[in-house]
């Protein structure tokens, strides 16, 4: 074996670039899954250090309807020596919300956890925040209890806000403006217990109340309990409205949460190593053609098959090892942009979790990202090798063998790829398998295309033949002959490049199509003049509880014609947590829902107060809801069962949320709360100055509201969508990046090996010049023949991903499906772009090359 | 007792500022320093009511809390037999601490938002198993977490408590219950309380010659008590006696006072005794030391300093702490014809809590104008532990 890998490795030294182009792209894919990984999983750690760190010993926790666990109940369970006696080891009383740190000038800054906590109840559950026990860096709980505003912040959270013992500092909670003081900075010497504390600010319970605006309530109950038996103990003796739930629940939230919007960063990633495997393989055919004397040798020297295939697959091996190793690092380095976007989508729309450092992958991710590297070099590899192993002992190939074998390949390619579109169209209608499924089509239908590109290929340089010749004379027809003769070492790279590009074009659609729907759903939706509402995020929606003095002087401004209220609220149900908007509606409300299953009259019997929900259509595909379906929601009088009257479009949330009347709410759950208001103008009132007039009313507030014309709203909410589309965005170039270094190796090489054709056109009288410029048509042929490809290949993926991807596994049905032209047109540009800009090395080597030695065979 | 004000103030100290400096979660299992917690305390007690003239005592509104004192305690202790003989002490007690003087005035102010913090002990000596069961719970003075009503008289925390029998009047028919964590139960009643007295000058009980630094402070000193306790294998019937101390205070002792030795006898032939011995640090006695007895029909005489001593006679040294505890002792009142051999029922009775300090049952030997008498009682002793550090 030490012999082939020599040969493997000699074999590469010795015409280093083209393994070496591979090798980039390899780096390039491995550290683009590797990013992604590390951003995912930071974001995931970060979450789950939050909970578990905050958990603690906890083993159960008490929740509780929408306004949260009522205190007085809590009290009661500590009181009852019969749960002690049935297992119940400990309990203490948290609550939990978040704020943002006001900056100097008034912004408002990084978003933090503020937990309140009884120090008398948590020596059992978390030591370190408990009185009397060792707290790290010790509190005073004296203070702590009599402190207005007195929190504890750990070390690390201290050190990155810059705060010490005694500093004082503003945040904002939902609008409302609280003074905090740093009574003592913590420092757990437990891990889980010092990460968790990460951009919290730990409170008593007492302030923790004050600050949330939280008072009379809890947000939960943790508790220690000794096996199920105590559990089944404490659930009985708990009012309708409380759950006891096992801590794990609160653990999976995010993971579930983000599923599907890490699953498109990983599927997105996956593409970047895709078209890097493409170009190992492209790398590996040029090396058994080139070699294939030397297998004729080895051959006859008495080298079974067997082994001629593991030289080549030595040479893969070693292309995708080097490539894992170098990628690896790359790709941690790589985390540190990723997870800026990553972060900032999760904190705006999932949880609002500062993920602020990259961690420490586990060696098993690493180990995982690559073993894929090399995985993929090798399945690229193996086609190549398979070739080698058939090499004759003695004969080598000539150049026509060689051309008549690759145009096996490139014909072999047609049946393989519609069977894997088929296959990929096939997949993508199962009605099982949810978000991988789907992604599972949509590569099959990517992988299909590329093996059609080749002989697509051949047919567009085909057809191009003769108006070239017509166009540029005889230099013309030359160039599309030659790309299509080269082709046996272009075709893959022309594949992976248009591969990429495909994607660019189908994301580019699906985003663009997803957008236009975005804004036609808002104009449908946002039929109020003004909107009022408290400042939180997507993920703090259920936070947002406007006080009841604000709601009332935003409508006693004159010129407030009518108004509709909007409550989020996470209620339990038989199908897991449910997502309620509770919604004060008027008469034209209805209109606001455009409608995609049931009828309007029962819609409108809903919004009147029936016991019935419109369902989103995400919701409604989620939990495979139908108009007539019951639904048990958990209320705070016991449950309520309510009836699916319709099911709506809408884009809000990914996981979806049902509308419930605000009357019928009332009737079920004991919560007051409003989050935002709708406003409408009195008829022929100026809508801007309606907006200055409520701006006014709401400045003397004690919570600040953000108040916005429906324009603005508009905006806004676009805003938003653009900005959870950047990750997208960069990852795209990414892929395309990759596939710029496969068009450079593949011409460069498709150059230097015709390095005597062209030296024969110079004995022919050509200028350097000529013979450089021949080589850049042809590849400008070869990019625009890709770029033209991408575009059928492209508009299928955009299309794909809108039926699939979002309209089966996020309940998403596009409205519209717009093909931009131009994306189509930058698709075109830029693969003859890249294509045009590989070609310049090689064409300068061509023009420099001496013409002697162009005519000596190797 | 005044003990019982070292432990108000060790408590003070572990919310105030003691356990600061500690580096691991065992520190809290070393002993506190009840000398630098009583110094550091002294100068703070601006704003709090100070126990400096004799009051006049109101019933039953005084069981209730005295929220303007910085400290005060609940605490009952006794000595149990079962029926086939084994012999336990019990040891449950109350203690509610102000952390400021006022309520921080905050708008909107939480239910939970409260300056008075509680802590309950309660400890299960079982002479035949050898050990002392003990706990400790906390809590704050919110939300019925955790207080004290005199009427109907009710004091608790969390599910310990001690609540009035319905039949009762004030505090003569009590309820106790408490339990460890790890299944010791104590659920007993209390009844045949004799009337209770006022200790030191009608209540007054000064605990240095410094003004204010005293305490009000009377006792319920006998009680009959009946119940069942759970130590191990079930449920044991018990029956047997009750002591009930009430103590409030802002103001502790002086510098140079280390420790006390507080006796609470209840002697054979119906009358109580109770002595503390306030330590310097020298080792001689406070002038402020003293006693009461109470004679068979709730009669009192006041003991003053000079007219009792205590011998040691036997020490035992705690494998934990290093202290060396006193565990047998002579007591003699030469006015009372008094002479009396006190051993613990247990040697090892030092409570492992938050602090250490030695709280147990007593057996009483000896004779009162030379004819035999006996007894039982409680004896607590502080300062030990940290006299073994500073030595150690």
């Amino acid at each position: 074996m030490t012999a082939l890998w020599r040969i493997a490795l000699r074999g590469m030294l010795a015409r280093p670039g083209q393994p070496l182009l591979a090798l980039l792209a390899v780096v390039l894919g491995v550290a683009i899954v590797t990013g992604v990984d590390a951003a995912n999983g930071s974001a995931l750690g970060a979450f789950r250090r939050a909970v578990d760190g905050l958990a603690g010993r906890a083993t159960h926790r008490i929740t509780g309807g929408p306004r949260g666990v009522d205190e007085r109940v809590y009290a009661r369970l500590r009181r009852e020596p019969a749960l002690r006696a049935a297992g119940l080891r400990a309990l203490a009383p948290v609550v939990d919300g978040t704020a943002r740190l006001l900056e100097a000038d008034g912004s408002r800054g990084r978003t933090l956890r503020v937990v309140g906590i009884d120090p008398f109840a948590e020596a059992p559950l978390r030591p370190w925040l408990a009185f009397g026990v060792d707290s790290g860096g010790g509190f005073d709980v004296g203070t702590l209890l009599t402190t207005p505003g007195g929190v504890l912040v750990s070390a690390a959270t201290a050190a990155s806000l810059g705060l010490e013992p005694g500093a004082e500092r503003t945040i904002d909670v939902t609008g409302r403006r609280r003074a905090v003081r740093v009574v003592a900075v913590l420092n757990p010497r437990d891990d889980v217990a010092r990460r968790g504390l990460d951009d919290v600010l730990v409170c008593d319970l007492a302030t923790g109340q004050e600050l949330l605006d939280r008072r009379d309530r809890l947000d939960r109950i943790d508790l220690a309990l000794d096996g199920e038996a105590a559990a089944a103990e404490v659930a009985a003796t708990l009012p309708p409205e409380l759950r006891l739930e096992p801590r794990g629940d609160e653990r999976g939230r995010l993971d579930e949460l983000t599923r599907a919007f890490r699953l498109n960063l990983r599927a997105l990633s996956m593409l970047a190593l895709v078209v890097g495997a493409l170009l190992v393989h492209n790398a590996m055919q040029l090396a058994v053609v080139r070699r294939r004397g030397l297998f004729g040798l080895l051959r006859a020297l008495g080298a079974a098959p067997r082994q001629i295939l593991a030289t080549v697959l030595a040479e893969a091996a070693i292309i995708g090892t080097a490539g894992a190793l170098l990628g690896l690092p790359l790709g941690i380095a790589l985390a540190r942009g990723m997870l800026t976007l990553v972060g900032a989508t999760i904190e705006d729309l999932y949880a609002p979790v500062g993920v602020h450092a990259v961690d420490d992958l586990r060696a098993a991710d690493l180990a995982t990202a690559a073993a894929l590297g090399i995985g993929a070099s090798l399945c690229a590899a193996l086609g190549p090798a398979l070739e080698a192993t058939r090499v004759a002992p003695r004969v080598a190939w000539s150049r026509a063998d060689l051309e008549r074998s690759a145009g096996r390949a490139v014909r072999l390619g047609v049946p393989v790829g519609l069977a894997a579109i088929a296959l990929g169209l096939a997949a993508g209608e199962l009605p099982v398998g949810g978000l991988p499924v789907a992604f599972g089509a949509v590569f099959l239908v990517l992988i299909g295309a590329a093996c059609l590109t080749p002989a697509a290929t051949g047919a567009l340089l085909a057809l191009a033949t003769r108006p070239l010749g017509a166009l540029l004379g005889l230099p013309g027809r030359q160039a599309a002959r030659g790309a299509r003769a080269g082709l046996s070492r272009t075709a893959v790279a022309t594949a992976a490049l248009s591969l990429a590009v495909a994607a660019t074009v189908g994301l580019g659609v699906m985003v663009r199509s997803f957008r236009s729907t975005v804004t036609e759903w808002l104009d449908g939706t946002l039929i109020a003049d003004v909107y009022a509402s408290v400042p939180t995020t997507m993920a703090t929606r259920t936070e947002a509880r406007m006080a009841p003095d604000a709601l009332r002087a935003l409508l006693a401004v004159p010129g407030v014609a009518d108004w509709s209220t909007w409550r989020r609220v996470d209620v339990a149900s038989e199908r897991g947590p449910v997502e309620l908007a509770a919604v004060r509606t008027v008469p034209a409300s209805l209109t606001a829902f455009a409608l995609t299953a049931g009828d309007r009259a029962t819609a409108a019997a809903a919004l009147a107060g029936d016991d019935a929900v419109l369902a989103s259509e995400p919701l409604a595909v989620r939990l495979g809801l139908q108009p007539g379906d019951r639904l048990r929601l958990a209320g705070d009088h016991g449950p309520v069962e309510v009836t699916v009257a319709a099911v709506f479009r809408d884009y809000a949330t990914e996981r979806g949320y049902a509308v419930l009347s605000r009357a019928a709410y009332d009737r079920h759950w004991d919560d007051d709360a409003v989050a935002s208001v709708a406003l409408w103008a009195q008829p022929g009132l100026d809508v801007d100055g309606l907006v200055d007039r409520l701006r006014d009313a709401a400045a003397g507030l004690d919570q600040e509201l953000v108040i916005r014309s429906n324009r603005a709203l508009r905006e806004a909410s676009l805003r938003i969508f653009d900005r959870t589309f950047e990750v997208t965005t960069a990852l795209r170039l990414l892929c395309t990046l990759v596939a710029f270094l496969g068009i450079l190796g593949a011409l460069t090489t498709l150059q230097l090996e015709r390095r005597r054709e062209t030296a024969v056109l110079r004995a022919l009288g050509a200028t350097p010049w000529q013979a450089a410029a021949a080589v850049v048509t042809q590849n400008a042929l070869l990019g625009a023949c890709a770029g033209l490809l991408a575009i059928p290949t492209g508009i299928a993926l955009g299309w794909l991903l809108v039926d699939i991807v979002q309209r089966r596994s996020f309940g998403w049905s596009l409205l519209t499906f717009d093909v931009p032209p131009g994306v189509l047109a930058s698709a075109v540009a830029l693969a003859t772009g890249a294509a045009l800009l590989a070609a310049l090395w090689p064409a300068w080597r061509v023009a420099r090359q001496p013409l002697v030695d162009g005519l000596r065979e190797e | 007792m005044i003990a019982r004000l070292t432990t108000i103030c060790v408590l003070t100290a572990c919310a105030m500022s003691a356990c600061a400096p500690r580096q691991s979660a065992r520190a809290i299992r070393e002993p506190l320093s009840i000398t630098d917690v009583l110094r550091g305390t002294a100068a703070d007690d601006a704003g709090y009511a100070r126990a400096v003239d004799p009051r006049a005592f109101a019933f039953p509104a005084d069981h209730g809390p005295h929220p303007d004192f910085r400290s005060e305690w609940w605490y009952f202790t006794g000595n149990l037999t079962s029926a086939d003989g084994r012999r336990f002490g019990y040891h449950l007690t109350f203690f509610r601490n102000a952390v400021t003087p006022v309520e921080p005035a905050v708008e909107h102010a939480s239910a939970w938002r409260t300056r008075q913090v509680w802590m309950a002990h309660f400890a299960l000596a079982d002479v035949a198993g050898g050990r002392v069961h003990a706990s400790e719970r906390f809590g704050r003075g919110a939300l019925d977490l955790a207080g004290a009503r005199a009427e109907p008289f009710r004091v608790w925390l969390d599910d310990w408590s001690v609540i009035a029998e319905p039949d009762g009047d004030g505090v003569s028919a009590l309820r106790l219950r408490a339990a460890t964590d790890d299944g010791v139960t104590l659920d007993l009643r209390l009844d045949g309380a004799k009337p209770l007295v006022l200790q030191g000058d009608a209540g007054l009980s000064r605990k240095s010659s410094t003004p204010g630094n005293a305490s009000y402070y009377y006792s319920v000193p006998r009680f009959s008590a009946a119940g069942t306790i759970t130590v191990g294998e079930g449920a044991i019937a018990v029956h047997g006696s009750g002591w009930f101390d009430r103590e409030w205070s802002t103001s502790a002792l002086d510098a140079g006072q280390v420790g006390w030795d507080w006796f609470a006898l209840q002697l054979e032939d119906g009358a109580e005794l109770m002595l503390y011995r306030i330590r310097r640090a020298d080792g001689s006695s406070d002038p402020a030391s003293e006693g009461t007895l109470i004679t068979p029909d709730g009669g009192t005489r006041r003991l003053a300093h000079g007219e009792f001593s205590l011998a040691e006679e036997r020490s035992w040294r705690s494998p934990r702490s290093g202290a060396s505890y006193p565990v047998a002792w002579l007591v003699t009142v030469p006015s009372l014809g008094l002479r009396l051999r006190v051993t613990a029922a247990l040697d090892d009775q030092e409570l492992d809590l938050a602090f250490r300090y030695w709280e147990g049952a007593v057996d009483v030997h000896g004779s009162r104008a030379d004819s035999p008498l006996g007894g039982v009682g409680y004896l607590e002793m502080t300062g030990y532990a940290d006299a073994a550090r500073a030595g150690g």
